[in-house]
């Protein structure tokens, strides 16, 4: 076990480094400077492809993009899921985002940062970075909340998962007569 | 009931996206929550009208709210019923992303 985690740990260093000296951030980093306003808060956000080399960097577990139904579009495009495999490796993950979007508004007069949630306690972080909603989830919260569950069934829904179904029939009114209650058939 | 509310002094009225500390009137048995049990929960409905800049009202028909523990993590897996748009903005995404849909 400790020679998982040794390898484990030392595995984890070389994007530690690599992000440390950023080799292919510079460019970008310029270029946003010389657009205009409105390019800007273009720019400001993290692309998709971005995300997904940052949670591949960090080795984020399961990394699943969803694209939101319709519905939802006008709060979100798309939502990205990540499971990390300790408190320390989901709030490094959160870290690694946040640093590159730090990184690619170098330069930029007004920086604007993603906002995130939950990030003392690392069992689900959400960064909220625009038009997409990065969640990085602890292995046991993942299951618990099923997320990709809820967005997937979103898609194709009309009829009503079971669970749903359950939940309502419990909150029935009681019954408070005082009558011994009759079994039908 | 509510007890009282978070980051407000001597404040008698919540609103949407405002943190409460409460107790559990009425609850449905088997489920991890007892009656009696003192809670953290987010307001995300009102029946009193929440007013936008732009002129919107919204109102509901019910008052709600959701169970949350200190750190901000609902208790519950999933959200029923609309969600108003300002808890995105008040930090409340977790919730937000759960909820069916959002006005």
């Amino acid at each position: 076990m400790w020679a998982a985690l040794r390898s484990r740990s030392s595995s984890l260093h070389p994007w530690k480094q690599g992000i440390a000296v950023p080799p292919g951030l510079n460019p970008t980093a310029f270029s946003s400077s010389s657009f205009t306003t409105a390019a800007t808060t273009n720019k400001a956000f993290l692309s998709l492809q971005e995300i997904k080399k940052v949670l591949n960097d960090v080795r984020a577990d399961d990394v699943k993009v969803l694209s939101v139904p319709n519905m939802h579009a006008d709060w979100a495009d798309y939502v990205v899921l990540a499971t990390g495999r300790s408190t320390w490796h989901v709030k490094n993950i959160a870290q690694a985002l946040i640093y590159k979007a730090k990184q690619k508004q170098k330069g930029v007069d007004r920086k604007v940062l993603p906002s995130v949630e939950g990030q003392e306690e690392g069992k689900w972080i959400v960064i909220d970075s625009g038009k997409i909603i990065v969640h990085a989830l602890d292995e046991k919260a993942r299951e618990y909340y099923n997320l990709e569950g809820l967005w997937t069934t979103e898609t194709s829904q009309k009829e009503p998962n079971p669970e749903l179904e359950k939940a309502f029939v419990k909150i029935r009114p009681k019954n408070n007569s005082k009558k011994p209650v009759q079994k039908v058939a | 009931m509510c007890i009282r509310i978070i980051g407000a002094s001597n404040r008698r009225y919540a609103h949407i996206g405002d943190v409460i500390v409460a107790v559990i009137k009425e609850a449905i048995p088997n489920t991890p929550l007892e009656k009696s049990e003192v809670i953290r929960a987010v307001i995300v409905r009102t029946c009193k009208e929440l007013k936008r800049d732009n002129g919107m009202i919204l109102r509901y028909d019910d008052n709600a709210a959701v169970v949350i523990d200190q750190e901000g993590n609902p208790k519950g897996t999933r959200i029923f019923g609309a969600i108003a748009r300002e808890l995105r903005q008040l930090n409340f995404t977790k919730i937000v992303s759960l909820a069916p849909e959002v006005l």
